[in-house]
């Protein structure tokens, strides 16, 4: 018994486990040895568009679309608030009212051949499912209810939302967009909300 | 005087018989060629070191242990002489032991190998050093018996004050002894030799990041797969951070020097980009200790040591640095875009002084 224990203590240690996954670099005789590592990437072509917060309504992350405004309680006559901010308000017309907010579109785009985009443009691709509510838009500050115009439903004849406008990367562009009101048409119950999708595109070419 | 010639004439047969008694040591086919004689062999493993890099010489069988590196050759020991009924014992034990194999934690070390298997790191213990408790080698060997073992020298690993260089020679002896007639014994040694050398090794590895793969044309390899300067792509599942001029991709890795019988303890590693990007405008590699994201800079491209980049001065032996590695990728349009491959090489340096 106790030589059987001798043997067993005699015995050499075995290696953990190998120490390199890669096989190294390795040289014997000297102080020195080089590796070379090779990086490689394909260079793709890229485009974003992000909607932000103006100074009137959040523009939020999520919300049913990629981001969402929502313009709290609304009327045909202007009497309720609709969302606070400087860049919210509202205007009324006969028996109609809009309720509007700024918010922010940026573009961005690398390595495109050009360095401005050729089009922006927006529609309304999910309509509110309550009967006269509409989304409407200007390309600029509103001073009164005619300012704005109706958002296109038509995706292959969208609004124009550049305007004037040279689309610059990572160049924010302020825009308008509201939602009116006409109580000429039979709304639903008050307290019930509607919900629109606006579908942006951009394009550089 | 009759009875007195009877008891000379049994005298002079025992005698006979123990001289005859022998134990030799010869070359096997696959391991080294012995020299010296049967009974003074002399075994030669060549150069060795404590990492087992480089080329082992013909019939060496390198052997990774525990606490460094077994360089071993199989080799014959044969009986001849002891008679029909005889039941031999083989021991051995180093009868003038390496340079540096001695002390308490001795650096180099005499192995032997008794299984089938020698190339099983498990199978390989340490010879004795004591002529009274000898490492058992062969027991009930028969008359005319030749059967293979194995032996040779363990280089450990090490490095500083105590590293060595240069040319170990230990003396195994052999004891036979015929367990049915202890006065039948005899002896062989083999002496084993071999010159120790300094290594050095570099490797790169994955860490928790992409891969790091071998190469085609070079030692390693990093896909980013495809980036774009707005950091929209995947980049193969790296890191990714965006500025108002680009996105950077980026990736841990694993930085592992090792080396041995060294007189210092740590070394120092350096990196530059010696095969930039065809679109330098458009990509650009960068380096990080900690991988933050306002941490990274740009690799030297100059190839002087004192201009490239620095990964550690003080990096230990067989100690894992991770490191991080970024690719910028300039947010362009107009002329200077490119869609495509493009790719760079990065050369690391491992120095020891």
């Amino acid at each position: 018994m106790r030589l059987k224990v001798l043997v067993l203590l005699g015995i050499v240690a075995v290696a953990p486990s190998a120490y390199a996954q890669n096989t190294p670099k390795t040289a014997v005789s000297t102080n020195t040895v080089s590796a070379t590592l090779a990086v490689k990437a394909t260079l793709a072509k890229a485009v974003q568009l992000t909607l932000n917060t103006g100074s009137g309504c959040t523009v939020s992350n999520g919300g049913g679309g990629d981001f969402s405004l929502d313009f709290g309680t609304v009327d045909a006559l202007g009497i309720s608030t609709g969302c606070a901010g400087a860049g919210a308000g509202k205007f009324t017309g006969t028996n109609q009212a809009i309720y509007y907010s700024d918010y922010t579109i940026t573009p961005a785009f690398t390595n495109q051949g050009t360095t401005t985009g050729s089009t922006l443009s927006a529609y309304v691709s999910s309509a509110f499912g309550q009967s006269g509510f509409s989304i409407v838009q200007t390309n600029s500050a509103p001073s009164a209810f005619g300012d704005f115009t109706a958002m296109s439903t038509a995706s292959g004849a969208q609004t124009d939302v550049k305007g004037g406008s040279t689309i610059t990367s990572a160049t924010a562009l302020t825009r308008y967009v509201g939602v009116k009101v006409d109580g000429s048409n039979a709304n639903a119950a008050s307290g019930s909300s509607s919900t629109a999708v606006v579908t942006y595109t951009l394009t550089i070419q | 005087m009759r009875i007195a010639l009877l008891t000379l004439l049994a005298v002079s047969m025992c005698a006979g018989a123990a001289s005859a008694a022998t134990i030799s040591v010869s070359s096997l086919a696959s391991g080294v060629t012995l020299g010296g004689s049967g009974t003074a062999g002399t075994m030669n493993v060549g150069n060795g070191n404590g990492l087992g890099v480089g080329t082992a010489a013909t019939g060496v069988q390198r052997v990774v242990l525990a606490s460094g590196i077994a360089y071993t050759s199989p080799f014959n020991i044969g009986l001849s002489g002891w008679g029909g009924g005889a039941a031999v014992t083989v021991s051995a034990y180093v009868s003038s032991n390496f340079a540096h194999g001695g002390g308490g934690t001795p650096l180099m070390r005499a192995t032997y190998c008794l299984a089938a298997d020698c190339t099983v790191a498990a199978n390989h213990q340490f010879l004795s050093t004591s002529s009274a408790a000898p490492s058992t080698v062969r027991t009930g060997a028969t008359n005319n018996t030749t059967f293979s073992t194995n032996a040779g020298g363990l280089i450990v690993y090490v490095n500083g004050g105590t590293a060595f260089t240069g040319a170990e020679t230990a003396t195994i002896t052999f004891n036979a002894v015929d367990l049915n007639n202890t006065t039948h014994t005899a002896s062989a040694t083999l002496a084993v030799s071999t010159t120790v050398q300094t290594a050095v090794q570099f490797s790169l590895d994955t860490a928790s990041g992409l891969s790091v793969t071998a190469g085609s044309t070079t030692d390693y390899l990093l896909d980013f797969g495809t980036v774009d300067g707005l950091g929209v792509s995947s980049g193969n599942g790296a890191t990714k951070s965006t500025s108002a001029s680009g996105a950077r991709y980026s990736t841990s890795y694993l930085v592992r020097p090792a080396f041995s019988s060294m007189t210092s303890t740590t070394g120092t590693v350096r990196m530059y980009v010696s095969s930039n990007f065809a679109h330098t405008a458009l990509l650009q590699l960068q380096d990080s200790t900690t991988g933050a994201s306002n941490s990274f800079s740009a690799i030297s491209t100059n190839s002087a040591a004192a201009s490239q980049t620095l990964i550690s001065a003080a990096a230990a032996s067989k100690t894992d640095i991770t490191r991080y590695l970024g690719l910028f990728v300039f947010a362009v349009n107009g002329a200077g875009a490119f869609v495509g491959a493009d790719s760079a090489v990065v050369t690391y340096t491992l120095i020891v002084p």
